[in-house]
């Protein structure tokens, strides 16, 4: 077998498992849900496939007798509704719960299955009790004239129903499981194979074995009325005759079965199924034939052992401990020996698992699997001497495989295998009816009345120990049993003395396994069915007597979550089947209501996970809504239970179809077991989720270290920070000037030379003496002018251009004057005066007057303005103005009184400005190039000292005629003049005396400088 | 509108250029007209700027600046003197003393101080900077003012030989100062013809 090793602790576990048997961790991944994941939707519907056949077939069955049933009801009337529950009534007490409570999972098992079967069904079964527990459904209704009749053990009267199924006849439900029965058997059986010998069991020689210890009971007419569906269901195939034959012959052989010797053979027809062969028939007190009561068939062609070996005495009733489905292994039914005690403990696995121990003898647990879940295959294992009697693990819907294989089980009942709803095709009907037992305790166990049959009943024959069967336990639990009563018959009182005696013993009991039966059967056998074969054990019921009541009634009490549990509308077998892994559901909901809603929270919890409920709310099914808290405190309270109940409470093991639809509680799982350092958030938005928030304060890792405001600093650096301070404290602070001595003495100078100058020239003017000569040598370009204003026409246009400032008016005044007066003289010129300065205009005026040519005669030429000579004004327009004028000299200035300028006979530039000069100079020798008539216009230029050297060039190039440049050309040219008008000579003597004390002051001064400047950097650059 | 500026001032010019090599009467004309277009706009400029006196010396006064007393007085003067002009003409006599009697002789004195102020400079000039450059300054200074300084015993021996060797040494530079100008103004002009520079803005 292939293992899986935990991802947790690292053991190995069998692949079969979805969950670590050590730690319980998640062995497949798969079935895992991260929180976080959507869950994948499952629709058990698609399990629908997995089932065996024999359960689909049932399921299909069902619904196909719900649909005859239905149409049955509306011409049966109604008998009685409210009649003590059979047996099985509190087993599937629960048809009618709400639907609504019913898990997803449960519901989608049989999803075709409606509500209105169970009402159909129930009518059914009420108008035609066609089989053995239809049976049980008629002796409910007549409960007061069996009352009488039948001695109860324990004075527990018939027509009440027994105290461990008053709660199921209280609530008034429908034994549908009864109902289910009763459509089973009246169907026609299919065949069916069975393995007779691996299912046999020797319950029932313990059975006989008690029974034949009761003396009175054979005697006793038994009510076996209950039989007649069964023959009724036998009937409708071709051994009916025979199953005839043999309904009537036990009935005869009921009064002489009294010996111990009872031959319940006659039980192999009880289904209309007896086996071809039945060698066993001459056996007495054979209760093989139970092995067949569940459905399993002995097929025609399968070789029983015609040689039974003589069962024990003791009448083995363990066969019920498979009616339940819940098989016992065979090895503690073999090798406990065959007493006459009866083992009542098979009604603890009657609605679900079997008990972990249970007594060898009188051996009823199986009971314990009449609803249950087969816990572990049982391996082939012939019983000589025991009934086959796992059928009844059937019941439950664990096919046994046909197997060729026989016990030596002589009467195989396992025709009953089929009331599951496989019907046998092939079942011969030559068992005859041999046996004389009492089986009156059949009547007990469905409480049928023998009013029914209209049958003396002998209390003696009927075994009303049935009616302890779920009675008595619920005091067994609590009290001494209360079996041991008066009216206990012998046989009871001996089972229950040898049970007192074994309960004393070791338990020497060991879960008995249903199917599968084989190895085949166990590898096709779902994984669901494995679990649950291998879980029920520990879940069982515990044996009868003994913690059966508290388990019934444990099943029973917490009706509404057991509602939730049943599919309303779903055939009472399949309740039945549902209820066998609804007993682990249902042994944790007693002490804790866990059962569907494991997960659920308390109410206050509930609250408090509202929100948590709401997150998963969204795209989880129901069960998935609960919190992981819920879960937890629900594990919480099962661990807190009282150990007593631990056992009922064992761990439950799910069938992993059901923990693949219940990834949440994986994941959960898986989470707690990875992360079991994180804590839980119990309140707040975030209840229920697990580590949300750190263990560790939020932010103390990543919170930055505190950094000291203080800087750390060498004293290196320190000191290179304070020079650096001290750097900048120097730039910013402003140096203080440092005044120097000799500053005084500039200013002395200024004024000292400026003093120097105002005393020296003031008294050269202030004397007037001319002790300066003037040379006489002029120079060529002064020589120039005086040639051309000779060249000059009397009376000629002459165009004096007035371009100096104000400021140089003395000079230019001192300059231009020879040459004025040399020409009012010599040629009587007609000037016209044009300003290029601003305030040239204003020195017109001046200049004749200065000049002494409009002065009146003898002092002056007596030059008349308007008539000699005209104050153009102004000339704007600089350039512009010159070449417009030299162009158009009326059009521009109308002053000008000449159209052309080629009618001025010479142009006198008198300026200080080199610029100015220039423009003139260049627009005249433009004007001359363009206009031939000025070729002799005479260009001479009166310039200052500073702008006569700027001027020279164009002497030199012809463009002007002649210059006068400063007082030193205009005394030259005064001088030649005859020394008129005398103003140069005037200034003569004060100009060399002022150029000699510039000389002078320039050379003395610069010496002076000279030296202090290298005595000052001597001392600069001297150290210290 | 840059684009008319330019074209404006390129046409103005080619037509000007154009007159000057083919003395047509039309191109004659043409830049006659413009020439006295530039005359009337540069006559309206200096008005222009006279107002801008008036008015940056008005709001002195107004904000009554330091020395705003002198804004005052210039504002006066000019508006007296305008007047003037403009009823007495500008050879009136009125219009003479004030030329004779202010403004002459305020810049006659400021040439005087100019020459002290020359003096001086030449006086430190060795002070500040004793290298040859300075030296040569100095001496070429102090040459030409010795060769035009009249003395009591007449003209140096010598000096038109130093006037002709000075004159030398200013012509030169002279001439190279007046081809750099024409250079530049010859330059200047084919780049505003060009478009390239537009000092009429249009940048």
């Amino acid at each position: 077998m292939a293992s899986l090793t935990c991802p947790n602790c690292g053991k190995d576990n069998p692949d079969f498992l979805d969950d670590c048997q050590f730690c319980q961790t998640p062995l497949r991944r798969e079935a895992t849900l991260n929180i976080g994941e959507n869950p994948t939707k499952k629709t058990t519907g698609e399990l629908e496939g997995v089932l065996p056949d024999w359960l689909r077939d049932a399921r299909q069955q069902a619904r196909d007798s719900a649909e005859e049933e239905a149409a049955k009801e509306a011409t049966k009337p109604k008998i009685q509704k409210e009649e003590p529950l059979d047996l099985l009534a509190g087993l599937a007490f629960q048809a009618a719960s709400d639907e609504e409570e019913v898990p997803d999972w449960l519901s989608a098992i049989n999803p075709v299955q409606d509500k209105k079967i169970p009402a159909s069904s129930k009518s059914v079964d009420e108008d035609q009790p066609s089989d053995f527990f239809a049976q049980f459904e008629q002796s409910r209704q007549q409960p007061v004239d069996t009352s009488p009749t039948i001695p109860m053990p324990g004075e527990i009267g018939q027509d009440e129903p027994l105290p461990w199924m008053s709660d199921s006849a209280g609530s008034s439900q429908k034994d549908e499981l009864a109902d289910w029965f009763s459509q089973t058997s009246a169907q026609p059986n299919d065949p069916f194979a069975f393995d007779a010998g691996e299912t046999q069991v020797g319950r029932m020689d313990s059975f006989d074995a008690a029974a034949s210890q009761k003396p009175a009971t054979p005697e006793q007419p038994e009510d076996l009325s209950w039989l007649r569906d069964l023959e009724a269901s036998t009937k409708q195939q071709p051994s009916a005759p025979a199953a005839e034959q043999a309904d009537t012959g036990w009935m005869s052989n009921l009064d002489s079965s009294s010996g111990n010797q009872e031959d319940l053979n006659w039980l192999n027809n009880l289904g209309g199924m007896p086996t071809p062969s039945s060698g066993s028939e001459s056996k007495p007190e054979d209760l093989s034939w139970l092995n067949n009561f569940g459905g399993t068939p002995s097929l025609a062609d399968e070789p029983v052992a015609p040689e039974q070996p003589a069962p024990s005495k003791d009448d083995d009733l363990g066969w019920l401990n498979n009616l339940g489905g819940v098989p016992l292994t065979s090895e503690p039914t073999t090798s406990q020996p065959a007493s006459a005690g009866e083992d009542l403990g098979w009604l603890s696995n009657l609605g679900g698992t079997p008990a972990p121990e249970e007594p060898a003898k009188e051996d009823l647990s199986w009971l314990n699997n009449f609803g249950g879940t087969p816990v572990e295959p049982v391996s082939p294992q012939p019983a000589p001497s025991a009934d086959d009697l796992d059928w009844i693990n059937n019941l439950t819907g664990t096919p046994a495989p046909a197997q060729a294989e026989q016990g030596p089980a002589k009467e195989d009942l396992g025709w009953l295998n089929n009331l599951s709803g496989t019907g046998i095709d092939e079942l011969p009907s030559t068992q005859p009816a041999s046996s004389a037992d009492d089986m009156g305790w059949l009547n007990d166990l469905g409480a049928t009345p023998a009013a029914t049959l209209g049958e003396p009943l002998s209390p003696q024959e009927v075994l009303n120990w049935l009616d302890n069967l779920g009675g008595t336990p619920a005091t067994q639990s609590n009290e001494p049993a209360p079996v041991a009563q008066p009216d206990v018959p012998d046989w009871l009182k001996d089972m229950e003395a040898q049970q007192s005696i074994e309960s004393a013993q070791p338990p020497q009991f060991s879960p008995k396994h249903t199917a599968p039966l084989s190895e085949d059967a166990k590898q096709e056998m779902p994984d669901w069915l494995k679990s649950a074969t291998e879980a029920s054990t520990s879940d069982s019921m515990p044996p009868l007597g003994a913690a059966s009541s508290d388990w019934f009634t444990s099943r029973e009490q917490p009706s509404d979550k057991r509602k939730r549990d049943e599919v309303p509308g779903q055939p009472s077998r399949l309740q039945t089947a549902d209820q066998t892994q609804g007993s682990f559901v249902s042994a944790q909901d007693e002490p804790a209501p866990v059962d569907q809603n494991i997960f659920s929270t308390p109410s206050d919890s509930a609250l408090a996970n509202q929100d948590v409920d709401a997150l998963f709310a969204v795209d989880m099914p129901d069960w998935l809504s609960q919190s992981e808290s819920a879960a937890g405190e629900a594990s919480a309270q099962m661990e807190a239970l009282p150990a007593g109940s631990a056992d009922e409470l064992a761990p439950v093991d799910l069938p992993s179809w059901v923990q693949a639809m219940r990834p949440v509680e994986a994941a959960i799982s898986e989470a707690s077991a990875i992360s079991a350092d994180q804590t839980t958030e119990r309140e707040g938005p975030l209840a229920g989720l697990r580590g949300v928030i750190p263990i560790a304060p939020i932010g103390s890792a990543q919170r930055p270290k505190a950094i000291s405001l203080k800087l750390q600093a060498t004293a290196e650096q320190q000191a290179g920070a304070s020079l650096v301070e001290q750097i900048i404290a120097g730039e910013t602070n402003a140096n203080p000037l440092q005044v120097s001595p000799f500053v005084s003495s500039q200013r002395a100078l200024r004024w000292g030379l400026t003093g120097l100058f105002l005393l020296v020239l003031s008294a050269v003017l202030a004397l007037g003496l001319p002790f300066m000569p003037i040379s006489a040598a002029l120079p060529v370009e002064v020589s120039n002018v005086s040639n051309a204003i000779v060249t000059l026409p009397e009376g000629a246009p002459v165009l004096v251009v007035m371009d100096y400032e104000p400021s140089l008016a003395g000079e230019m005044e001192a300059t231009s004057g020879p040459l004025l007066d040399q020409l009012v003289v010599l040629r009587k010129p007609i000037f016209t005066f044009l300003a290029t300065s601003t305030n040239a205009s204003g020195l017109v005026e001046r200049l004749l007057t200065n000049t002494k040519i409009n002065n009146p005669a003898p002092d002056g030429l007596g030059y008349q303005a308007d008539s000699q000579y005209f104050n153009a004004g102004y000339l704007p327009g600089g350039l512009a103005g010159v070449r417009g004028f030299t162009e158009a000299p009326q059009t521009v200035l109308p002053a000008a009184r000449v159209n052309r300028f080629s009618e001025f006979a010479a142009v006198i530039l008198i300026t200080d400005h080199a610029e100015s000069g220039l423009v003139w100079i260049e627009q005249v020798t433009l004007a001359k190039q363009s206009d031939p008539a000025l070729a002799n216009q005479q260009f001479l230029v009166v310039a200052s000292a500073q702008a006569g050297p700027m001027l020279r060039p164009y002497i030199s190039s012809k463009q002007v005629v002649g210059m006068i440049s400063g007082i030193s050309d205009a005394a030259r040219y005064e001088f030649v003049n005859n020394s008129r008008p005398g103003i140069v000579r005037s200034y003569w003597n004060a100009f060399g005396v002022g150029l000699f004390l510039a000389i002078v002051s320039i050379v003395i001064g610069s010496l002076w400088s000279l030296f202090t400047g290298i005595r000052a950097r001597r001392a600069e650059s001297e150290p210290g | 509108m840059r684009y008319i500026t330019v074209a404006i001032a390129i046409a103005s010019g080619l037509i000007v250029l154009l007159g000057y090599f083919y003395p047509l009467d039309a191109l004659i004309q043409f830049r006659v007209m413009l020439t006295n277009w530039a005359i009337i706009v540069a006559a309206m400029a200096v008005l222009v700027g006279v107002a801008n006196l008036v008015f940056v010396h008005m709001d002195k006064i107004r904000r009554r600046e330091k020395n705003s007393i002198y804004g005052v007085l210039l504002i006066v003067s000019l508006l007296f003197t305008f007047g003037m002009g403009l009823v007495f003409g500008p050879n009136s006599q009125i219009v003479r003393v004030a030329m004779d009697a202010i403004i002459v002789p305020v810049e006659a004195s400021l040439m005087a101080i100019l020459a002290v102020t020359l003096v001086y400079a030449s006086i430190r000039l060795l002070r500040r900077r004793a290298d040859v450059m300075t030296v040569i300054f100095l001496v070429v200074a102090i040459l030409f003012l010795v060769a035009v300084m009249p003395t009591p015993i007449g003209p140096i021996p010598g000096d038109f030989l130093l006037l002709q060797f000075l004159h030398m040494f200013s012509d030169g530079g002279a001439r190279g100062l007046l081809i750099g100008i024409a250079l530049g103004a010859l330059l200047t002009s084919l780049r505003v013809l060009f478009g390239i520079d537009r000092p009429y803005g249009g940048n």
